[in-house]
């Protein structure tokens, strides 16, 4: 299980509320878990500032509020909570969304390299396997795909930021590939924006061969997910939508 | 609590690894539940900063970036296990050392199990954290002075692997102490435990573990290295949760005017071979013994081990990684039995 950008594997802990993540609920589903830090994240540790050619960068309390679909696009956070302004029938625990801001950590924006090598130093370690992505991990984990596709025995991207090189897509030809995206993609000109990225390279998966499934959430009935959906207060549900998948590919005994 | 019945080497170790717990041969490690949380920490605001577009990923869509705001700082990050079938009284905390993180207690770099496993399987609920500003803790630049990171062979000589002068970048020439016991064909790998740390995070990391110990405590609290102060400043603060001090080699000692508040709580105090000889450690060690005798005279308990002096020599700076490892958590588990601690 891979995290997305500024954050680490605590995405896939105990939610902000303090409900059982993906993490648990995978375990519980009897799969042998492996849940990582990228390079310069969390665990992982960062290197001097001399190493890396740029500078981290911090979010503030209005930025994901506002980009990962929580609240209603630009200006609909607040200092008052009373204040914020919630897409409606949003999924996300917006009442602990202080303690998913806890959870944050720096991010390089030059380090994709050296966090792709480590990747592929994993999947050489652990894998055969299965991974599942999540936003900036989407990109990492296309890429590694492509260099370790008989490793990559099939593929969970969701709601991936950006994907791999639509040129080295029919490597993934033998790795069946589930894009997932909540809801509100396709009002917000960002999400809709990385969608059609991902679709432009489903679509390069299916010219190579390939199997690509996309459920955009809404379509099958689940409404009000933000970008974090393994967070959302139905994280269990959609969790069940990932692992019906799996078994449908045989990856479950 | 539902039960949850897992494997944990599946996930500590891994599982093909050659020196993981499956491969030993032990039992699966049954939980309860685990979990975690962040904690602590205050949010401040930052303003007059010009607004900046980034993109996050080559490729990928640019998004407006307001620096100016409400920010989350100073929190730290804590992982729970539960095991099924408890026997320690009350919850153990685990506290790292400096440039480390709550992964000094997981899997070793060679691949054996760590205290965390231990101490779960002995029944102890455990608490493995990452302090203010390390780890899955997060940071900020809002910090006072440049976060220091160690040069690969700075713990070497500093942790008593080697005897001062007896690093080398060559693999071929290192020397060790007689009889170290730390996996040093592993070394590399105990270098990407580390990460960077500040000098001047004292209060914050002390605020934040206090704010730990009114969510969970009371409790027993294990401290190592740079963490012995943090220990002995949180149970002067919270004398009635801490109810036990595990130290394994503090660099520092408690306050001497507050010895008289702490005295009901029963202190244990591990030091590792060559201590005594060490230029540093001989020093920090010698600040240890004077602060216990100070709290012993104050009808404080505190008792001191000198591991050699009990037999069990080669011991590093970090010996819950050394290869006898399990035999100085005994000692500990030992001590915490005869404090009437667990079953």
């Amino acid at each position: 299980m891979w995290h997305g950008g500024g954050l680490t594997g605590v995405t896939y802990e105990t939610t902000p509320d303090g409900r059982e993540g993906w993490l648990n609920l995978f375990v519980r589903k009897g799969w042998d878990v492996y849940v990582s830090d990228a390079v310069e994240r969390g665990r992982a540790g960062f290197a001097s500032p001399d190493v890396w050619p740029s500078e981290p960068t911090f979010l503030n309390y209005a930025d994901p509020f506002e980009r990962f679909r929580i609240g209603d696009g630009e200006g609909s956070w607040n200092a008052d909570p009373a204040k914020r302004r919630v897409l409606p029938g949003s999924q996300f625990p917006v009442e602990a969304y202080n303690n998913y801001m806890k959870q944050a950590v720096p991010r390089w924006l030059s380090t994709d390299k050296a966090i792709v090598d480590a990747y592929v130093a994993l999947v050489d370690k652990v894998c055969p396997c299965v991974l599942l992505l999540h936003s900036q991990g989407g990109a990492f984990g296309f890429k590694v795909a492509e260099q370790r596709p008989d490793k990559v025995k099939a593929i969970v991207a969701v709601e991936s930021a950006s994907a791999g090189d639509v040129g080295k897509a029919a490597a993934l030809k033998n790795t069946p590939t589930l894009m997932l995206f909540g809801d509100y993609v396709d009002q917000h000109p960002r999400w809709a924006t990385y969608k059609k990225i991902d679709l432009e390279y489903a679509a390069a998966i299916r010219a190579g061969g390939g199997t690509v499934d996309v459920i955009n959430l809404p379509d099958i009935g689940i409404r009000g997910n933000s970008h974090m959906l393994m967070q959302d207060k139905n994280n269990a549900e959609i969790a069940d939508v990932i692992q019906a998948w799996m078994v449908g590919k045989g990856l479950v005994e | 609590m539902r039960r949850l019945g897992l494997a944990l080497l599946s996930m500590f170790s891994l599982g093909l690894a050659a020196g993981s717990a499956w491969a030993q041969g032990k039992e699966p490690i049954l939980l309860r539940d685990m979990g975690s949380f962040h904690v602590g920490g205050r949010v401040i605001e930052i303003t007059g900063q010009p607004i900046k577009e980034i993109v996050f990923t080559p490729g990928g869509v640019p998004a407006k970036m307001d620096p100016n705001g409400k920010y989350q700082v100073e929190q730290m990050y804590v992982q729970y296990f539960l095991p099924q079938n408890r026997k320690g009284k009350l919850p153990l905390l685990m506290w790292h050392g400096g440039g480390l993180t709550g992964v000094t207690y997981e899997t070793m770099p060679d691949g054996r199990e760590g205290w965390l496993n231990y101490f779960i399987r002995k029944g102890w609920d455990t608490y493995i954290s990452d302090a203010v500003e390390r780890g899955r803790a997060g940071w900020t630049d809002t910090f006072k002075g440049d976060a220091l990171s160690l040069p690969l062979g700075d713990p070497w000589e500093r942790f008593r692997i080697g005897p001062p002068g007896s690093w080398n970048d060559d693999k071929t020439k290192r020397r060790t102490y007689a009889g170290v016991q730390f996996p040093i064909e592993a070394y590399e790998q105990f270098m990407k435990q580390g990460v960077p740390r500040w000098l001047t995070t004292d209060d914050q990391i002390v605020a934040a573990y206090i704010e730990l110990v009114d969510r969970v405590c009371p409790c027993v609290v294990m401290v190592h290295s740079q963490s012995g102060t943090f220990g002995y400043r949180v149970l002067e603060a919270r004398p009635d949760k801490v109810k036990a001090l595990v130290a394994v080699e503090p660099t520092v000692g408690g306050d001497r005017n507050k010895v008289e508040s702490i005295k009901t709580t029963p202190i244990l105090v591990v030091y590792g071979d060559n201590a005594k000889d060490h230029p540093r450690w001989s020093k920090i060690r010698q600040g240890g013994i004077d602060y216990a005798g100070v709290l012993k005279s104050a009808a404080g308990s505190i008792d001191v081990v000198d591991l050699p002096d009990a037999g069990i020599k080669g011991n590093s700076h970090m010996m819950m990684m050394d290869k006898n490892n399990d035999q100085v958590a005994d000692l500990i588990q030992k001590w915490l039995l005869d404090k009437g601690l667990a079953q």
